[in-house]
């Protein structure tokens, strides 16, 4: 760096740089690469941060891909996000069930598969592996393919590598009945103080115990996309509702009519009151704007009960209409309390204050009353404030927790948080917690208000800038 | 406006018709049940029953909380769950009725089909509350290639806390196993503690945790971790002892017919085995918990039809059902028929190992796993603490259970 006094000419490889209010002439080179310096660490400290707050997402996607997602410590990888084993599943998949993609255990198959176990040089010869057709998981409701499957272990080959004695055996799995199975879980169980070496499809489970080296895999012939997306497709699968129906896209359903519905609705709502308040004239207007303002002071938390006694009674036998006792375990419960969202009236109503009011005398010089002026007028421009109610709503709706909990009761109807959390307490009791089935179906309902983000995600800022609006 | 209201009072006729046609009764179980309830209810109950449709509803909050919400808001379903464990305290909102007149007027079941101890527990002032719908007790479960590997006789019904204690400390063999997996937990110590004779409260009704029959077996109890032969679950790095037993970390565990379904789906080729508790002394005293679930009905079912709710609930606890659900080695069913099931016949680990839970049921010295106007977290958390100080070597046995003791009258304000 060079700081030069001020000449009364400026070649044009100098620049002129301001310090103290004093004037510099420097290099223009070294001038344009400070920029690009200052600029990079600008960039690398927002992607850090970024970064920083995308893991907690991130690492939850990578741990829906691992068998064991509470393993100590942690790790970032997964053999089902490592490429040879995709080819592997591939292959696998095929010579079970013909497909390389969903797999299966079809009759007359065969399926082989090597495994490398090592031992000390000087070990006896070892007995060969045991291997067992495991029963599929009890809530998978596949039915149990040992009784069709018979099983064969040969040695392949043996032979000294850097001081340790490595055994290849090969498994030959046969079908030999008429049903096709969906999946086709295995133990092989190695000798006793032998080590694991590798396998043809790396095992989910790895233990040592003491009867062997015990090596199991959920499903050997998974196909490429039942391999990586195992627990995804558990998720989606597994829960089944009364009449065997896949309960989880039925959640991802309901979640979406309720948001849709709901947005629908409070639009429909809040911008006719935002108009009223913004700008109809009336006696108690101001009293009423005040009421709204002072509604959005009562913490939710105190009108649950309440909400809860009325929702119950079926807003004062309003139910009865509809046939039924109570709104209890209906969408109703959902939409009835909060049917007109304050905030959103408030944001309503500031927005359409800033539309000038020669707007709406024009159209009222040429005739339209006052209905026409709300649908033909003040719409049309309160549209980017619409849609940030409207995508403030989906996402409040999506993410709705405690109510749907409280009021649904039936797992048909859960919405998707509730379902997540239903997940929850029926895997930790059943076959202890399944961290990455439960990622898995956290992840699944991230997507639609990612995309949502992402596509919309202009009017999210445009949101948030319009509830921050005081007069 | 016209076409409006008829369309609508065309819909809310359709509605009130499907709803003559069949009741639609509630049932709310814990949601680890969910795919076993749905099994049974669509096997034996909805399109089985005329006119009935059971709906379950899984929960997955605190059952209590909830049933007690909705029992006091007057949604509760038709049928709920009752653990033994809190059936006093929903038995007393008089917001459950009892099922004696149902029962007295059913063909099908009556007092007599079950197992007395259960009846006796959902019992209140003459009154029967619920039907038992399975129950547990605990029993020991040993890993028998361990046992083997280190030469060791297994565990068997003729153990006496001695040589328990003895063939724990020889079949212990860390870092690769620990002889037994225990935690300070008093669902597990307490019916050691009463098998040597402490009292659930004294005479005066204090708390018994300073008798010398309390401080021995706490002192045995503790043992095993104190020499380092057993280790908390959390400690072996996993969620429960019975987690410990199934990754083979532990030769040992003390648990009931609920580890059995982990095992088949987690480790279905362990070698293991279960026996009894052991005794005191040789033919002493031996002490286990019942621990049960029962169905009961709400006061007034939402349904408006008791008489069917109760055909449900008969029909849940009827011999096809409770064969069902024990073949399906989910839960052991409540009648007294079914110990000549040939289900028990069987020789494979997890069919001896839920004939061993029947079984330890029905031996002198089991008591129901309640703890009455005491409060079970007021009894247990002392205890528990007091075992927790002991196994850390914070407190001695004297100190901790004085301590227990004290405490456990603050709490009942004596």
């Amino acid at each position: 760096m060079v700081l030069v006094k001020r000449r009364s000419s400026v070649p044009a490889d100098l620049a002129v740089v301001y310090y103290r209010g004093r004037a510099y002439q420097v290099e223009a080179r070294w001038l344009a690469r400070r920029r690009k310096v200052r600029k990079t660490i600008v960039y690398l400290t927002l992607f850090a941060l970024a970064g920083v707050m995308l893991s907690p997402l991130l690492y939850a996607f990578i741990s829906s891909f691992r068998n064991d997602p509470l393993s100590w410590p942690p790790t970032l990888t997964s053999p089902k996000l490592w490429p040879p084993n995709w080819v592997a599943a591939w292959h696998l998949g095929r010579q079970g069930g013909g497909n390389g993609w969903t797999g299966g255990w079809a009759p007359g198959r065969r399926v082989d598969l090597v495994v490398v176990f090592s031992l000390t040089p000087d070990a006896p010869e070892p007995p060969l592996p045991r291997v067992r057709i495991l029963p599929p998981p009890y809530e998978s409701g596949a039915p149990n393919p040992a009784p069709d499957t018979r099983a064969e272990v040969i040695l392949l080959e043996e032979r000294v590598v850097e001081g340790t004695k490595e055994l290849m055996y090969q498994v030959t799995l046969r079908h030999q009945g008429t049903i096709r199975y969906p999946l086709l879980p295995l133990a092989v169980i190695g000798p006793r103080g032998s080590r694991f070496v590798r396998a043809t499809l790396a095992p989910d489970t790895v233990s040592t115990r003491i009867s062997g080296v015990y090596l199991t895999w959920k499903n050997i012939v998974p196909g490429a996309v039942r391999y990586i997306f195992d627990h995804y497709i558990r998720a989606w699968t597994t829960y089944k509702g009364q009449g065997g129906r896949n309960l989880f896209p039925k959640w991802i359903l309901n979640s979406f009519v309720v948001a849709v519905l709901r947005v629908v609705i409070t639009v429909v709502f809040t911008t006719m009151a935002g108009y009223a308040l913004a700008r109809l004239r009336f006696p108690g207007r101001t009293l009423l704007f005040f009421f709204i303002i002072y509604t959005m002071m009562v913490p939710g938390q105190v009108t649950y009960i309440s909400n809860y006694l009325v929702v119950r009674d079926g807003v004062f036998g309003l139910s009865r209409l509809f046939g039924l006792k109570t709104f209890l375990n209906t969408f109703w419960a959902l939409f009835l309390p909060g049917l007109v969202s304050t905030t959103a009236t408030f944001m309503m109503k500031q927005f359409m204050e800033s539309i000038p009011r020669e707007i709406e005398e024009a159209a009222r010089i040429d005739g339209a009353n006052t209905f026409q002026i709300y649908t033909r007028v003040i719409l049309p421009l309160s549209l980017p404030a619409i849609a940030a109610v409207s995508i403030l709503t989906f996402q409040g709706s999506w993410n709705e927790f405690f109510w749907p909990m409280v009021v649904l009761t039936e797992a048909e109807k859960y919405t998707l948080p509730v379902g997540l959390n239903f997940f929850l307490h029926y895997y930790t009791s059943v076959t202890g917690s399944v961290w990455n089935m439960i990622l898995a179906g956290t992840i699944i309902s991230v997507l639609p208000v990612l995309l949502i983000y992402v596509v919309f995600q202009r009017y999210f800022v445009e949101g948030f800038h319009l509830s921050g609006i005081k007069q | 406006m016209r076409k409006f209201l008829v369309v609508f009072s065309l819909i809310a006729v359709a509605a009130l018709g499907v709803a003559q046609e069949t009741v639609t009764i509630r049932l709310a179980g814990y949601s680890g049940d969910t795919p076993l309830m749905q099994d049974v209810l669509s096997r034996f109950v909805n399109g089985v029953i005329p006119g009935v449709q059971v709906v379950w509803e899984p929960i997955t909050e605190d059952y209590l909380a909830f049933v007690l919400r909705t029992l006091s808001a007057g949604t509760a379903p038709d049928i709920i769950y009752v653990d033994l464990y809190w059936a006093k305290t929903v038995v007393e909102t008089g917001l459950i009725q009892p099922l004696d007149e149902f029962m007295a007027a059913s063909p099908v079941i009556s007092r007599e089909d079950l197992i007395p101890v259960l009846a006796d527990a959902f019992t209140f002032d003459g009154k029967l509350y619920a039907i038992s719908k399975d129950f547990n007790s605990l029993v020991i479960f040993y890993n028998k290639d361990m046992f083997d590997a280190m030469g060791v006789p297994y565990p068997d019904a003729g153990d006496t806390w001695a040589t328990f204690l003895d063939k724990i400390a020889r079949v212990s063999n860390p870092p690769e196993w620990y002889g037994a997996s225990i935690n300070p937990d008093a669902a597990r110590f307490l019916p050691f503690a009463f098998a040597a004779g402490m009292p659930f409260l004294k005479d005066d009704g204090t708390a018994p945790f300073d008798l010398p029959a309390a401080k021995i077996a706490a002192d045995w109890y503790t043992s095993f971790n104190r020499a380092g032969i057993a280790a908390t679950s959390a400690d072996i790095g996993v969620g429960w002892p019975g987690a410990a037993f199934i990754a083979e970390k532990a030769a040992v565990c003390i648990e009931g017919g609920w580890l059995i379904p982990p095992i088949r789906n987690e480790n279905p080729t362990l070698n293991f085995g279960a026996t009894f508790l052991p005794t005191v002394w040789q033919g002493g005293p031996r002490g286990n918990y019942l621990f049960t679930v029962g169905y009961g009905m709400p006061v007034n079912p939402p349904s408006g039809r008791p008489d069917l709710v109760f055909k449900v609930i008969e029909v849940l606890t009827s011999p096809e059902v409770q064969e069902y659900i024990l073949e399906s080695g989910h839960a052991i069913p409540s009648r007294k028929a079914l110990l000549d099931s040939p289900f028990f016949q069987q020789l494979d680990p997890f069919a001896l190992a839920t004939k061993t839970v029947f079984e330890a049921t029905g031996l002198p010295g089991t008591v129901p796993f309640t703890f009455g106007d005491v409060g079970g977290g007021n009894y247990m958390g002392v205890v528990n603490e007091a075992l927790t100080l002991i196994m850390q070597g914070e407190a001695t046995v004297d100190e901790a259970m004085d301590e227990a003791a004290t405490k456990l009258n603050e709490k009942l304000g004596l």
